[in-house]
């Protein structure tokens, strides 16, 4: 009977004994290191650990151990001698220059006056059929300025490598036509701008700030939606560029026309120039990425490891990138590569991370709110106009976005047949894809829905 | 357990105690503090399993007796009571606290629980007192490492140079290191030990306002003891090896600056108002003269002049500004010698006349 054996009858006869707390804190990391004709020696991991055990268990471990061994009169505890850890290999000096030149070059990677990160190149952006068309775009832009795409739009959505795109771009420009005045602003920060000048009577230098560009992107551009002064000004600062030839490029989640509250001749500026859109990346792509990305930040992970980050994280490059920065760092914490089976558990308990979900409550509800009927209509049997058309939508969004089957849904609209959820949902899906209008609505509604998803 | 005992002695030996006392829900026993007499004496204990404390103070014992009272209250009670005198009393497991003017009762707990704080067993490797304790660690845990990624780094290092006893800490950054000569050191041979940092602060917390009182050092089995007449520390040491920092430490200096400590804390202080994300300000040293700068995109910048006397070419180097003001904690003396050792090597802090102590920073690349 071997050491190990022995001692986990022990561990197996104290845990019965004793409380989950007291066991783990006592009993853990301890072991038979040795033994001879009448005794034992325990190892255990502190001298709290030894005095504990020698005072007050010593009576019941000699006990357990005589029912196996009943030659054994003694116990004794050592504390363990962990083996002297092998001198550092990296020697501190090495170790210390690099550390530093992280800690500076979140600062420095930014350039102040272009608001470029050069950590964002196309070198670093991985090309597949998702996004094929706005990479092309961007390096025709870069080629030439201002001729060919002008106004540039890219859309995609969230985490997809849209500012990845537009930084690239503005810093090839930097880097092949010489010093050039490029500036890379998001909208959120041109209105803060906007407000600050109008608040110091300044609006006309600001507004010359930006006329003096060669290259101007900027970034969310969805995010000036129903904001009038910044709408007039980017029309402004469009128009006075675009006559010069000078590039614009903006991105966006969403194309030109799906932005609500969007003034109508920004609208169609927008739409004038090229739209590329960026969608989430296939399977092969994902995995070119995280190989890349494992590359950059020097580490070799297994392929199946690889594959197993790719087919798990489907929707977002950001989380990707994420799923993989855990991995690298979990790896660097415990020292040694993680084999699958690890890995599957630890993006098991980080993907499982709970999201908020729309209810069927929120819809009835943000679909009153907006047509302004009370929620009680919905589910009446009225057949007035303007009650049939907001539970026709309403019928649409349970269908779209809680899953709901179609009885169920006509269940929950004041016992409907089924029949008639398919006609509403048939028929407001259809005038989404036509009508401009309709297609304005649903999205004005869904927007209510996520917001007060997210309070 | 009937004793008499002085509120303030208790209130010490508690002030002491307290801080190691850690919530810990699995081993709830953990959160009090363990009260024995002992050879006419009370002894309180605590400890977070990695650190014991014991404490002793003179009391009138009645009757002998045990028990453990949760920390927070006792703390909180013996703090707020004003009378001098305390008398405690037990009924099983319920503390009577009486004095003239309060009359309290505390539930307590068995001390059969109460985990047994280990004794040293060897001879004491050095003893020292207490200011020379507190002068050697003296804010030498600022420099050690907060992040475990590499437990080594998170203790002070302590051992034998050259016949000096050495303490030294550094998280990468920075590196502190101070000596003490005497003729103490005969037991303790060179190999060194790290004490974790939290160990370190408790000692300090424990000799705090105490001057002549020996304090013995004893090291058995990975672990460390400090004792005194009226406590006894004791805490696991942090295995591992200690980087090789003496190699860190540049032998040629290329230039070299002496300035008032005050004036240059003062400069450092206020540039640091407008330093970055970063903390970092700029060190500019001309002719004799030392400039420091600071800038914030969001607030502004500063220019702060300081007198000085250099030895060599001028130079420009940016440091963090923490870092600057822990190495002012760890030199002594009114004067401050600044010692480049070349662009992208370390800035290196020494009194102008003692040579016991020593700063290092590594500075920012711009």
């Amino acid at each position: 009977m071997t050491n190990q054996e022995i001692w986990n009858m022990v561990l197996g006869e104290m845990e019965l004994a004793l409380s989950r707390a007291n066991f783990t804190t006592w009993f853990k990391n301890t072991s038979i290191i040795s033994r001879n004709e009448d005794c034992v020696v325990v190892s255990v991991p502190n001298g709290f650990v030894k005095e504990w055990l020698e005072n007050k268990f010593n009576k019941q471990i000699i006990t357990s151990i005589r029912k196996l061994l009943p030659e054994i009169r003694d116990v004794r505890y050592t504390m363990g001698t962990v083996a002297s850890l092998p001198p550092e290999k990296k020697d501190i000096t090495q170790f210390i220059p690099d550390r530093i030149m992280e800690e500076i070059r979140s600062n420095a990677e930014v350039n102040s006056i272009t608001n470029l990160n050069k950590r964002y190149t196309f070198d670093s952006f991985v090309v597949g059929s998702n996004n094929e068309l706005a990479h092309a775009a961007c390096l025709a832009v870069v080629k030439n300025l201002g001729k060919v795409y002008n106004p540039l739009f890219l859309y995609g959505g969230v985490g997809l490598g849209k500012t990845h795109l537009l930084q690239a771009t503005g810093n090839k420009v930097v880097e092949d036509n010489g010093i050039r005045k490029v500036a890379f602003i998001s909208s959120e920060r041109l209105t803060t701008e906007i407000i600050e000048s109008v608040k110091n009577h300044n609006v006309e230098e600001m507004k010359s700030k930006y006329r003096k560009l060669d290259v101007l992107i900027i970034d969310d551009i969805q995010m000036i939606a129903g904001r009038e002064k910044t709408q007039d000004i980017i029309f402004d600062t469009f128009n006075e560029l675009y006559s010069k030839n000078k590039q614009i490029i903006f991105s966006s989640d969403r194309p030109p026309r799906a932005i609500p509250a969007l003034e109508e001749r920004l609208r169609s500026r927008f739409e004038g120039g090229m739209i590329a859109d960026i969608s989430a990346p296939d399977y092969e792509t994902r995995l070119a990425i995280l190989k890349l990305k494992a590359k950059e930040k020097g580490s070799n992970m297994d392929e199946a490891i690889l594959g197993h980050i790719a087919t798990t994280v489907q929707k977002n490059i950001r989380e990707l990138e994420g799923a993989l920065n855990r991995v690298i760092a979990v790896n660097q914490m415990y020292n040694k590569a993680l084999d699958l089976k690890e890995v599957k558990k630890l993006l098991a308990t980080y993907l499982n991370t709970p999201y908020k979900k729309t209810t069927p409550q929120l819809i009835l509800k943000s679909v009153s709110d907006f047509y302004g009927i009370p929620l009680m209509d919905l589910t009446k049997r009225s057949r007035k106009k303007e009650i049939v058309h907001p539970r026709q939508v309403a019928m649409f969004l349970l269908r779209e976005e809680t899953k709901s089957s179609f009885p169920e849904i006509g269940q929950k609209l004041g016992g409907r047949d089924h029949s008639t959820v398919i006609h509403a949902y048939e028929k407001i899906k259809h005038a989404e894809e036509t009508d401009e209008t309709m297609r304005q609505e649903i999205v004005l509604i869904k927007e209510r829905i996520y917001q007060s998803i997210d309070h | 357990m009937i004793i008499t005992i002085n509120q303030q002695k208790l209130r010490r030996a508690i002030s002491a105690l307290e801080k190691i006392v850690v919530r810990n829900l699995s081993l709830p026993i953990l959160q009090n503090i363990a009260l024995n007499t002992d050879n006419g004496r009370l002894k309180l204990s605590s400890t977070n399993l990695e650190i014991g404390i014991n404490y002793w103070i003179g009391a009138k014992v009645e009757e002998e007796g045990s028990v453990a009272i949760p920390a927070r209250v006792l703390s909180d009670f013996v703090n707020n009571v004003s009378d001098e005198k305390l008398t405690i009393t037990t009924k099983e497991n319920n503390i009577l606290i009486n004095s003239n003017n309060y009359k309290t009762q505390i539930l307590g707990f068995s001390v059969k629980e109460f985990p047994i704080i280990p004794k040293s067993k060897t001879e004491a490797l050095i003893s020292l007192p207490a200011q020379q304790w507190r002068k050697l660690f003296g804010a030498i845990t600022d420099s050690a490492a907060l992040s475990d990624a590499r437990p080594e780094l998170t203790g002070v290092r302590l051992g034998v140079v050259a016949g000096f006893l050495e303490v030294a800490a550094t998280d990468g950054f920075r590196l502190a290191e101070r000596r003490l000569g005497g003729d103490f050191i005969s037991n303790f041979n060179g190999n060194g030990l790290i004490i974790p940092r939290a160990t370190v602060q408790e000692l300090m917390r424990i000799l705090d306002g105490q001057e002549t009182e020996l304090v013995a050092m004893t090291v058995s089995e990975n672990q460390i003891f400090f004792s005194t007449q009226e406590s006894e520390l004791v805490s696991r040491l942090i295995d591992g090896c200690y980087p090789d920092y003496k190699k860190l430490i540049p032998e040629k200096v290329v230039s070299r600056l002496v300035v008032n400590r005050t004036e240059l804390e003062k400069g450092v202080r206020l540039a640091s108002i407008f330093s970055s994300g970063v903390a970092d300000i700029k060190l500019c040293i001309e002719k004799n003269e030392l400039r420091i700068a600071a800038q914030n995109a969001a607030r502004g910048e500063v220019n702060a002049r300081i007198g000085g006397e250099l030895k060599g070419e001028g130079f420009t180097s940016a440091v963090n500004y923490h870092y600057l003001l822990d190495g002012l904690k760890i030199i002594e003396g009114e004067s401050i010698a600044l010692e480049f050792t070349g662009d992208g090597g370390p800035l290196v802090l020494k009194g102008e006349k003692h040579s016991q102590a020593l700063y290092l920073i590594m500075p920012l690349r711009s």
